[in-house]
């Protein structure tokens, strides 16, 4: 018995012994987790919670890391310049049937916030960081600062007043934090893109390019202060009345100070980059003079890395990840059996998205001079009419098109980037397939895979000014301005006085300039152009049509497309409260925020 | 005997606190467990309490009816046999086949993905298991599943309780001499329902219909009358997709061998048995292609030892092999092609090359993705060892015994395929997709994941009787240790549960019970990791009260009730909310610079806000029982049941966007839950002839209280107030009609929608909020939510001489299903590219001049080829009631007479036929063709089989 007793005792006592560890509910060893003492205990791990910052703050309006909330197309897809792609895509239905709705934007409003909190998290806790310097320390704040007023600024564009927000919240604060003033927006983005500038540097070490520099800060002040004194915010009444909050979508006023702060603003990013290596490409003319290597100066300017004009891009390697961006850009069908890289066969959503003939009208040819393309309802003219019209063009529309039938102007000689290779066919019987379809951010690309959004072009800046001071009456200022942007793009001088004309002038450079830039879609709705309802934003699209000879089908085949009619395609919805962007009805039901009218 | 009373009450009581080791008493103890075993026990935790002593509601079947149902899948013959356990047939491809259940309906929000169901948690022989453990038992190994659904049942299970338990105990041996027994069964097996799409005609026709309307409708057919000759009369290419890739049906054999046996000191029980099932693709078995199959091997042998009078020993070993092949091609993806494919893209083979069809647009060609591309297979083993020891502790006083039980189990899985691929053409050229024709190649068997499971539990207990009073009492400590693969945060997961009962019961009359569980678990802060679960309930044995002990009529009748709390550690937050009350950052996208060559800065990121006060959700549980037997044949139960569930982890919708984060979480949520479980039997003999009918419903409703949603306009918009996965959206009205648009395509008045521009023939929808758009604003419930409200069976057997025949139905009420989103390829006809099935045939059309004209009677909205918004979108439309009654099972048998038996040396010999799932009565699959179970991809199973089992 005793023996048994023993016997037993050593199994409970065993039993014990495997259970009684204390630590039996702590948390299990892990890895690769990371606590905020842990983030800021080292330089390494806040360096990488920097770069998230910058990738969330830069992504505004671009499909990257949830930038928008429209997803599969592009703001080229309703904004005039392009037919919507895919029809199931979310930007059809927002453009072609029913307009933005609050359920329904091209910006995602939470992720403003989430991305300044995550920029005043750094700010906050980057002093903790103990093997990190003074000086980058200082940096990095001023580079928060200036995150948080680019996407102020973003929100500015697209929202009007919007809350301020100067702190990470904790969940014990008071989050009933009303939509400011448009006023009080501006002067917020002021306030934070001066204190960028004073504490960035002036330029990175070489691998560090692509954060902000001073230059960027002074950038996001000017294209700020551009947006406050065009008319649809500088003026006495608002698009449509939002009754007691006229203030968060409209001055009250119109003032003129707006376009002299604006021509401050704007020469001083000039200043800046001409001190800093930074200016518009033009390797050819002089003042007045056509540049005769347009294609190559423009092409470059938009899409080679790292050129001397663009002051802050987007940058991505698409082979090292599979990001949804380049899907929406890339415009080659060219895959690994058929001569260009794998990453190229995402190229589909691209398939429906080419130019509308009101678009390609906006183009200059070669000589300056506007191009004769048929009206809907012309008798067909047969394809070697639309072949040699297209190669009229200007160069500015060669670097960023391709016309059926005819290789990629943007990669000569490269058998990648010929017709037979990237096209996706013509239009016959539906559409989508344009009058002709994007290569832009390709030039002389190749295979690359690094691409680069440009955030800050130094031509937006030339435009502004040539806005700006024809809206002052100094034309002269305005056509010089002016000029240096259209003689880069090979064009002869534009000489108009008459400021309704010019204004037109500098607006039409703005369309061709940043064709694909994402900005025609707020750039018309802050003009209040006339005719956004008439086949700009609403209204009635072109697009050509082609006709096969008979009996043949092959696209690529040149001699088999007989001809073409210019016809009419889409006609999207336009209304005026689509003026701003809606704030989500999820947000509006929490019952804080004032939407914008009409939504 | 007062005093030995207080004695023993005093002893329960020290039991419970765990220090009770030297306390001497004199009664004699309990029967020995051998012999309580063959009493009628209610299965459950820690005690052995015989049913009639049962303060708990609990649904039990044996191993033996469940074999009933021929399927691989132990959780495929669950239908109908558990009052409160709704079963939901899933895909029927051998070794995906899990059926979906559940208990007691939905009682958290925290398992809305799943359509409320496999909230449950599962324990085999008293440990804790998985569905990977418990899907591939077979049913010759099992003694009793049941289901744990009450406080009273669930008291010892603390954070693991509040959805419900399967308790499963597997077969133990019976003293006796030796037997052996042998089963074995084969079948076929075909799809309960397949929706085909029209065919090349039919979706030619209908195509044209769609790009008119497209069109501005105006007659612009893409197909020429002469195309549509050509469908009609065989020279068009018309390919019936599931035709060659499916055949008629596919085969099942299992079969099994048991022994069983042994004396007072050893008893052993071991099975051993194989199973076998193939897919319905039309495939062969070669070293290049291969059906989807499965093989199972699972050996069980569960010994029980006695030694020197003290110690009772137990070694269960549970070991299983399960191989899986298939096609090198997801199935998923297979079944979608082959609703998605239209008939007439291209003949199987390019008439030019003989090569497999292939375009960019339709690059898969079906037949040659079962062909062409190799095979997968998976390799997957599953061992669970318990080893327990009890200790008879009756020299140190009589009744009192310690027991150790130590469970290993472990789970992995190893993949090896041979894979292939095949050039695509279409008209003698490459077709698009660039594949080339790859020989076959294998690879090396690579890992496909592992689990591990320890357990421990140590248990006090003591169990006597006092003339009419009788305690059973037991006190346990259990520890949980499991590892998979998984997240850094998500690969361990320890819980330590202190748990105990005592069940008090007076004169067989009255019986009262305690449980309590003290439960830890592993993911909650430091100094909130612990907490207490305790029930209470009783039950009253009227039909052993004097007045009713010699009733003729009512020979049982007792009330039960019981009360208690359980909890949950499971959510939808990520890791379900473990270790959140820590803040961290996770990986999170790159961010590129460089100037002359471009770096990728990773990035980190703030992930869920952190919570410091995260802990499980609880349940407080009530039940009400009774059960009562008539005459000895007729039996009725009924149970009533209440469950309140707080603080169930959930978003914080409520908090504003400027926050500038909405993965806030916190333990907001409230839900009720309450139902009711009825059933009924009869049984009889007549001379030779034997017969029972019987039938159950349990019914389950719950409401969200409160789920800090995000507010909402109108009140009719609210989910709060509503059942869990209702469903929502508009309420149709109609379709438009020519005389509601002007002649420039406008509407004439009324609401418009805001999802696009509508044409004659799209679906019209009520303004509820009267503002004269329609939009988000007017979506409201519609239909009921996914999981049934109610689940009701019902079934008969009778037997006549040798002949047994028996048959079991099983249905669901109150029940919806948005099938646009369940089935979309079935439903939306040629969007996105995509076929036409015969639910499209009556759409909205209006073509004069074609003879086309089915304004009156459409059935569904006109037809596009473009993505609609405005019909493609939830609504009562589409939202369809998914009520069914199904035959589950039905069985004819014959068992020889034992003289004839006797004469073959055997002691039992009996053949029979079954059908598994033949018949099927749904307005869904009447109407839309849509099996209300499962409603996409491979389908549901039923199986013509026969059957042997000998004894030997």
């Amino acid at each position: 018995m005793k023996k048994i007793i023993y016997f037993i005792s050593a199994i409970i006592g065993a039993t014990g012994l495997y259970s009684c560890q204390k630590e039996f509910l702590e948390k299990p060893e892990t890895t690769g987790n990371t606590t905020i003492e842990t983030v800021f205990a080292s330089s390494v791990e806040a360096t990488k919670a920097l770069a998230n910052a910058y990738r969330t703050s830069l992504c505004q309006g671009l499909f990257d890391n949830g930038g928008t909330n429209i997803g599969n197309g592009t703001l080229s897809g309703i904004s005039g310049e392009a037919m919507p792609g895919e029809s199931w895509a979310d930007i059809y239905a927002a453009y072609s049937l029913a307009g933005l709705t609050s359920e329904r934007s091209t910006d995602n409003f939470a992720n403003n916030f989430v991305a300044i909190r995550r920029n005043y998290i750094i700010s906050e806790n980057i002093d903790k960081v103990p093997d990190m310097d003074g000086a980058t320390k200082g940096y990095v704040k001023a580079e928060m600062a200036g995150l948080t007023a680019y996407r102020y600024m973003g929100m500015f564009i697209r929202y009007g007043g919007v809350p301020i927000v100067n702190k990470t919240f904790i969940s014990s604060d008071d989050l009933a934090i009303p939509r400011a003033t448009l006023q009080a927006t501006l002067d917020n983005i002021i306030q934070l893109s001066d204190a960028a500038y004073a504490g960035l540097p002036d330029s990175w070490p070489d691998k560090s390019v692509g954060r902000l520099t001073k230059g960027a800060a002074l950038a996001i002040k000017a294209r700020a202060l551009q947006y406050a004194a065009r008319p649809l915010f500088n003026s006495a009444t608002p698009y449509l009345s939002l009754g007691a909050n006229n203030n968060m979508i409209c001055f009250g006023n119109v003032s003129q100070q707006r376009w002299t702060d604006a021509v401050t603003a704007n020469e001083a990013v000039i200043a800046w980059g001409k001190s800093h290596a930074t200016d518009i490409i033009n390797t050819g003319g002089g003042a007045n003079t056509p540049n005769p290597n347009a294609l190559d100066d423009y092409g470059t300017a938009t899409s080679i890395p790292n050129n001397k004009e663009v002051l802050l891009a987007y940058k991505l390697d698409n082979n090292a990840n599979n990001v949804k961006m380049f899907k929406f850009y890339i415009p080659v069908r060219g895959s690994s059996g058929r001569g260009g890289t794998d990453i190229n066969n995402e190229r589909y959503l691209t398939d429906n998205a080419g130019m509308i003939t009101n678009f390609l009208r906006i183009y200059y040819k070669a000589d300056g001079t506007d191009q004769n393309w048929p009206k809907v309802g012309d008798a067909a003219r047969p394809y070697t009419d639309y072949n040699t019209r297209m190669q009229q063009m200007e160069p500015r529309f060669k670097a960023d098109n391709y016309a059926h039938g005819i290789d990629a102007w943007n990669n000569p000689g490269n058998s990648v980037w010929s017709y037979d290779n990237i096209n996706s066919g013509v239009n016959i019987s539906g559409s989508g397939k344009g009058d002709a379809q994007s290569t832009k951010f390709y030039y002389k690309a190749g295979t690359r895979s690094w691409f680069e959004w440009p955030l800050f072009r130094m031509s937006e800046f030339y435009l502004n000014l040539a806005e700006a001071y024809n809206e002052l009456g100094n034309t002269a200022k305005a056509l010089q301005n002016l000029n240096i942007v259209h003689n880069r793009a090979g064009l002869p001088s534009i000489t108009e006085s008459d400021q309704s004309a010019l204004r037109l002038l500098i607006q039409r450079e703005w369309s061709i300039e940043f064709y694909k830039e994402n900005r025609r879609y707020f750039d018309v709705k802050h003009w209040k152009r006339s005719d956004i309802a008439s086949g700009v934003i609403g209204g009635q699209y072109e697009e050509f049509r082609f006709t096969f000879a008979p009996g043949k089908s092959n696209p690529a085949i040149t001699a088999d497309i007989l001809s073409y009619t210019n016809n009419n395609t889409l006609s999207p919805y336009w209304n005026a409260k689509m003026y701003l962007e809606p704030i989500p009805l999820s947000e509006i039901n929490k019952r804080i925020l004032v939407q914008n009218p009409g939504y | 005997m007062t005093n030995q009373y207080i004695k023993s009450t005093v002893l329960s009581a020290c039991l419970l606190l765990g220090t009770a080791m030297n306390i001497a008493a004199q009664n004699k103890s309990l029967r020995d467990s051998a012999a309580r075993d063959t009493a009628r026990i209610e299965p459950g935790r820690l005690l052995n309490i015989k049913k009639i002593n049962s303060t708990a509601a609990v649904s039990s079947v044996s191993g033996e009816a469940l074999y009933q149902t021929p399927t691989m899948n132990l959780t495929n013959t669950l239908y109908g046999r558990l009052n409160g356990l709704s079963v939901n047939l899933g895909s029927g491809e051998p070794g995906y086949d899990n059926a979906a259940l559940g208990i007691r309906g939905v009682g958290s929000l925290s398992s809305t993905s799943a359509g409320g169901y496999n909230t449950y948690k599962v324990f085999v022989d008293g440990f804790e298991t998985n569905l990977n453990y418990l899907a591939y038992l077979s049913a010759a190994e099992i003694e009793s599943i049941s289901i744990l659904k009450d406080a009273a049942a669930l008291a010892t299970f603390g954070m693991r309780g509040a959805n419900g338990v399967i308790y499963v105990l597997t077969k133990r041996g019976k003293v006796g001499k030796p037997t052996i027994s042998f089963q074995a069964r084969t079948g076929i097996q075909k799809a309960i329902n397949i929706n085909k799409p029209l065919d090349a005609f039919g979706y030619a026709s209908l195509y044209n219909q769609a790009i008119s309307n497209d069109k501005g409708r105006v007659w612009s057919p893409l197909y020429s009358p002469a195309q549509l000759q050509g469908y009609r009369n065989g020279t068009g290419t018309n390919v019936d997709w599931f035709d060659k890739v499916l055949k008629n049906h596919a085969p099942y054999t299992d079969g099994d061998l048991s022994f069983t046996g042994g004396d007072d000191n050893a008893r052993y029980n071991i099975v051993m048995d194989y199973a076998n099932q193939q897919a319905l693709y039309n495939v062969k078995q070669t070293d290049a292609t291969s059906n989807s199959t499965v093989k199972r091997y699972n050996l069980r042998s569960n010994l029980d030892f006695k030694m020197f009078d003290i110690f009772e020993a137990k070694v269960d070993l549970g070991a299983r092999i399960e191989d899986r092949k298939a096609p090198n091609y997801s199935g998923a993806n297979l079944w979608q092609n082959l609703s998605r494919y239209p008939s007439n893209i291209y003949p199987v083979r390019d008439g030019a090359t003989g090569n497999y069809s292939g375009t960019s647009l339709f690059p898969d060609n079906p037949v040659a993705s079962i062909n062409s591309l190799g095979w997968f297979s998976s390799h997957r083993r599953i061992l669970q060892g318990n080893f327990t020891l009890k200790e008879r502790l009756d020299e140190l006083t009589p009744g009192l015994y310690l027991s150790q039980a130590y469970s290993f189990n472990s789970y992995s899985q190893s993949n090896y395929s041979k894979t292939a691929d095949y050039a695509r053409f279409f008209n003698g050229q490459p077709g698009g997709p660039t594949n080339v024709l790859t020989p076959l190649r294998a690879t090396g068997m690579i890992p496909g994941g592992q689990e591990d499971w320890k357990q421990l539990m140590g248990t006090i207990g003591y169990e006597r009787s006092f003339g009419k009073h009788q305690i059973l009492s037991a006190l346990n400590y259990h520890q949980s240790d499991f590892k998979s693969d998984g997240g850094a945060d998500a690969y361990i997961y320890r819980y330590q549960n202190i748990s105990g009962r005592a069940n008090y019961s007076y004169d067989n009359r009255y019986v009262a019970e305690l449980g309590f569980s003290y439960f830890g678990a592993d993911g909650y802060a430091p100094g909130n990791r612990w907490g207490f679960y305790p029930a209470i309930s009783a039950s009253w044995i009227v039909s052993n009260e004097e007045f009713l002990k010699d009733s003729k009529s009512i020979s049982l009748l007792k009330l039960r009730a019981s009360a208690g709390k359980t909890g949950s550690m499971d959510s939808e937050t990520q890791n379900s909310g473990r270790f959140l009350y820590q803040q961290y950052y996770n990986n999170s996208g790159t961010f590129y610079t460089g100037n002359s060559s471009i770096t990728g800065n990773s990035g980190l990121n703030q992930n869920i806000l952190a919570n410091p006060d995260i802990f499980a959700e609880q349940s407080l549980k009530y039940n009400f029982g009774a059960e009562v037997t008539f005459f000895k044949k007729l039996s009725l139960s009924a149970d009533v049941f209440l469950d309140k569930r707080s603080g169930i982890l959930t978003r914080d919708n409520t908090i504003t966007g400027i926050y500038g984060t909405i993965n806030s979480f916190a333990n907001l949520g409230k839900v009720t839950n309450k139902g009711f479980e009825l059933s009924a039997n009869f049984s009889d003999k007549k001379g030779d002839f034997g017969y029972g009918i019987w039938g159950q419903v349990a019914y389950n409703k719950n409401r969200i209280d409160y789920f800090a949603e995000i507010p909402q306009p109108y009140e009719y918009n609210q989910q709060t107030g509503r059942s869990i996965a209702q469903n929502y959206g508009l309420v149709s009205k109609g379709f438009y009609q020519l005389e509601d648009f002007n002649a420039n395509g406008t509407l004439k008045g009324g609401p418009v929608p805001a999802f696009g521009l509508v044409q004659p023939g799209d679906l019209k929808y009520q303004d509820l909020n009267g503002d004269n758009i329609i939009d988000e604003k007017d979506i409201t419930s519609v239909g009921k939510s996914l999981f049934p409200e109610m689940t009701y069976s019902f079934g008969a057997n009778f037997s006549y001489k040798g002949f047994d025949l028996s048959a079991l139905f099983q249905g669901i009420g109150s029940s919806s299903v948005n099938i646009l989103s369940a089935a979309p390829n079935q439903i939306q006809a040629f969007v996105g590219n995509g076929n036409v099935f015969p639910v499209a045939q009556n759409a909205w059309a209006y073509y004069p001049d074609q003879g086309i004209d089915t304004r009156a009677t459409a059935n569904y909205p006109r037809l596009t080829t473009a993505a609609n918004n405005n019909n493609y979108r939830a609504s009562d439309f589409w939202v369809k009631s998914r009520d069914f009654l199904r035959l589950r099972n039905v069985e004819l048998g014959y068992t020889f007479s034992p003289a004839f038996v006797k004469k073959l040396s055997l002691s039992n010999l009996r053949f029979y036929v079954n059908a598994v799932n033949p018949l099927t009565w749904s307005r869904l699959e009447k109407d839309y063709g849509l099996d209300p179970e499962t409603l996409s991809a491979y389908p549901g199973i039923k199986s013509f089989n026969t059957g042997l089992s000998v004894t030997f």
